[in-house]
């Protein structure tokens, strides 16, 4: 094999480099005194700027640089952040298409190309580097162009066709160019991770490289507008994780891989079938507006997710008709579900009745306009024709309600999950918007610097109508030995605040 | 050497200097290597160590009773008290001194981790070495390895020209 000849060969010149030196009299304690693989290993841990200043040291390190195994190249990692950002992209071409044209093409093990700077790059340069780079022992694919790119571009299936690159490639990721696999790509044995963010393939492309990718682990396809289809074979016997996310065309989902634990889906709602006995566990569903997804999971989702364990729900167009069924989620545990209209919230208690099993409810609220009129006023909250009082939710024993307003229904609904949850241990109805707390009270994320999202002022006093609210009209119907908790905003990020605890 | 308490094996290491190191089973076995001896059967009285000399595999069997896991057989009881994430920061701050050494024994050390296969001794010699090339001169560089020019003065004007961004 030429590759494994060139790999010794370039060993074999590296001793006699470093034994040369090492005869002409250097010291004991130099460093190419050690073994040319310990030495290979340590200079493989370089960063790439200094990977290619060490370059110049002798001609050992320089040989090192030729098989340098680590090919990230982006605006960072080839120090371009001092120059003006209009000049990045020429300067990142420059740079990369001279590394790779003087590297041997042998050891890399990963080539992650981040050309989100270039506007227009010669196609004749990317197949050059790709031809360069993915060989026998590449590890690591990751061709990430501006959209501008999508129609200019086409991935050269050519070196996925040579076995010996394909075969060792263990994560493939590609976005905005055109990808046309066919059966003459090599066998994809290792590769675990495969992400194709708006990538033109067809559903036959798809096929095609899904076919030969059984070892896959995660997939996940983002904005891929030509598919229309996407079949998970049952031959993916080791996919664990499917994220599918904007597909404009997209109408069936079908899922026939054995293991298939955690499905991610979001987009407009299409035909979804899944292998019986249904592999997944954890679901998250989001679709855009005008789609009623709930009532659209409280009806079709039961069939696929019998034995889901958590179940996430991203709605921005509620249907306050969700309708009470006797289809059931019979092993949910955690349920979190996002919405925009607080006064479609009572029609969730089909979900709760849906749940048998559930432990722990999470609700947040993205309630940016309330109707004046709709606001809690002190009538009974029983007046609703959905008040379902023979409803009990046994296993529930924590519930938050993230952007907690003072809409009428809302209270009414956390007064119904405190009066008809026997086991109910917490309930937090924390005021802020439904981003929820970014920066943790708990100071766990203290070293990531995150602020809360900024309220408005219309927001703020809102969300101090809701503290009166809840200790109103709330906190006296909390059984004793329930911890309730009412956030107010953050005081780090929203000045004239405090914390209610009851 | 006495033998420890009962219930503990113990491996005898021989450096080609002719020193004998009796250390416990499973220090001896954070090196893969060792590891593998033993469970192939081939350690039954000694193992002899070639190229690593009793200083330096005295300080590598010092690294290794410093990061041996402290549950299970060994039976102490620190794990179980003090939070993982203390003693994390406990093991990185003994290392940072004990890679305080010359740099022929840390060369030394580097190559000791390799052929004994010991992860986490390789990875802390290999980053000081690392350390000492990122951000310095040439010149600096080739002190610190120790390491000689052997380009002619156009020759590396060549090599610098190619790789003149990395200079910037």
């Amino acid at each position: 094999m030429g590759i494994y000849a060139a790999v010794l060969r370039t060993k074999q010149r590296l001793r006699e480099l470093f034994c040369a030196n090492s005869q002409s009299g250097s010291s004991e304690d130099a460093f190419e005194k050690l073994p040319v693989d310990v030495m290979h290993h340590i200079y493989s841990l370089l960063p790439l700027r200094d990977a290619a200043r060490a370059a110049c040291v002798s001609h050992g390190f320089l040989l090192f640089w030729r098989c340098y195994s680590n090919l990230t190249f982006n605006v960072s990692t080839l120090g371009l952040a001092r120059k003006k950002s209009e000049d990045w992209g020429i300067f990142l071409i420059d740079i990369v298409d001279c590394i790779l044209r003087n590297h041997s093409g042998n050891g890399v093990e990963t080539l992650d190309l981040c050309l989100l700077s270039c506007e227009n790059i010669d196609p004749s340069y990317l197949d050059r580097w790709l031809q360069i780079a993915v060989r026998l022992g590449i590890k690591e694919l990751k061709l990430e162009m501006t959209n501008f790119m999508k129609k200019k571009y086409s991935f050269p299936c050519s070196v996925l066709s040579d076995d010996a690159a394909a075969s060792s490639i263990r994560s493939l990721c590609l976005s905005a160019c055109v990808f046309r696999p066919t059966t003459t790509l090599g066998c994809l044995r290792r590769l675990n991770a495969l992400s194709l963010f708006s990538v033109q393939i067809t559903d036959e492309g798809l096929g095609h490289l899904l076919s030969k990718s059984f070892a896959l682990q995660q997939l996940f396809i983002f904005g891929c507008n030509a598919i229309t289809c996407v079949k998970i074979p049952s031959m993916l016997q080791q996919l664990k994780l499917l994220t599918i996310k904007l597909c404009e065309k997209l109408q069936v989902v079908e899922i026939n891989a054995p293991r298939l634990s955690s499905f991610h889906f979001d987009g407009a709602l299409v035909k979804i079938s899944v292998v019986d006995p249904s592999p997944l566990r954890d679901v998250y569903f989001s679709s855009p507006r005008q789609s009623r997804m709930l009532s659209y999971a409280r009806t079709r989702l039961p069939s696929i997710t019998r034995n889901v364990r958590c179940l996430t729900l991203v709605s921005s167009d509620e249907d306050v008709n969700i309708p009470m069924l006797h289809s059931k989620f019979p092993r949910l545990k955690k349920l979190e579900i996002y919405i925009k209209r607080p006064q479609a919230v009572l029609s969730l208690i089909s979900f709760l009745d849906a749940s048998p099993a559930l432990d722990s409810f999470i609700l947040r609220v993205d309630a940016n306009v309330l109707r004046p009129d709709s606001v809690v006023g002190g009538e009974n909250a029983a007046d609703d024709p959905r008040w379902k009082p023979e409803c009990r939710h046994d296993c529930l024993r924590q519930v938050t309600i993230i952007g907690f307003c003072s809409e009428k229904n809302l209270v009414q609904f956390v007064i119904y999950i405190v009066e008809n949850t026997p086991r109910l241990e917490s309930i937090t109805l924390d005021t802020t918007l439904w981003s929820g707390r970014r920066c943790d009270i708990n100071g766990k994320s203290r070293k990531m610097k995150r602020s809360c999202d900024r309220m408005t002022e219309g927001c703020i006093a809102e969300a101090h109508r809701a503290v009166k609210v809840a200790n109103r009209y709330i906190a006296g119907r909390v059984p004793s030995g329930v911890r309730f908790q009412v956030l107010e905003p953050c005081s780090q990020c929203h000045a004239r605040t405090r914390s209610g605890w009851y | 050497m006495a033998t420890r308490e009962a219930g503990k094996k113990m491996i005898m290491l021989k450096s080609p200097d002719g020193m004998e190191f009796e250390v416990e089973e499973a220090v001896a076995m954070e090196s893969q290597t060792i590891r593998k001896m033993i469970e192939d059967d081939c350690a039954d009285t000694a193992i002899l160590i070639p190229n690593i000399n009793s200083k330096i595999l005295s300080r590598v069997i010092e690294y290794c009773n410093k990061h041996v896991p402290t549950t299970g057989a060994t039976g102490a009881a620190a794990s179980d008290t003090v939070a993982p994430a203390a003693l994390a920061e406990d093991l990185k701050i003994w290392d940072a001194e004990f890679i305080k050494v010359n740099r022929a024994t840390r060369f030394n050390l580097i190559q000791a981790a390799s052929y004994l296969n010991i992860k986490g001794l390789l990875d802390l010699t290999s980053q000081t070495t690392i350390d000492t090339i990122s951000d310095n001169s040439l010149e600096e560089i080739r002190s610190f390895l120790s390491t000689k020019n052997d380009y002619l003065p156009e020759e590396e004007q060549t090599i610098r020209r190619e790789n003149q961004w990395a200079f910037q």
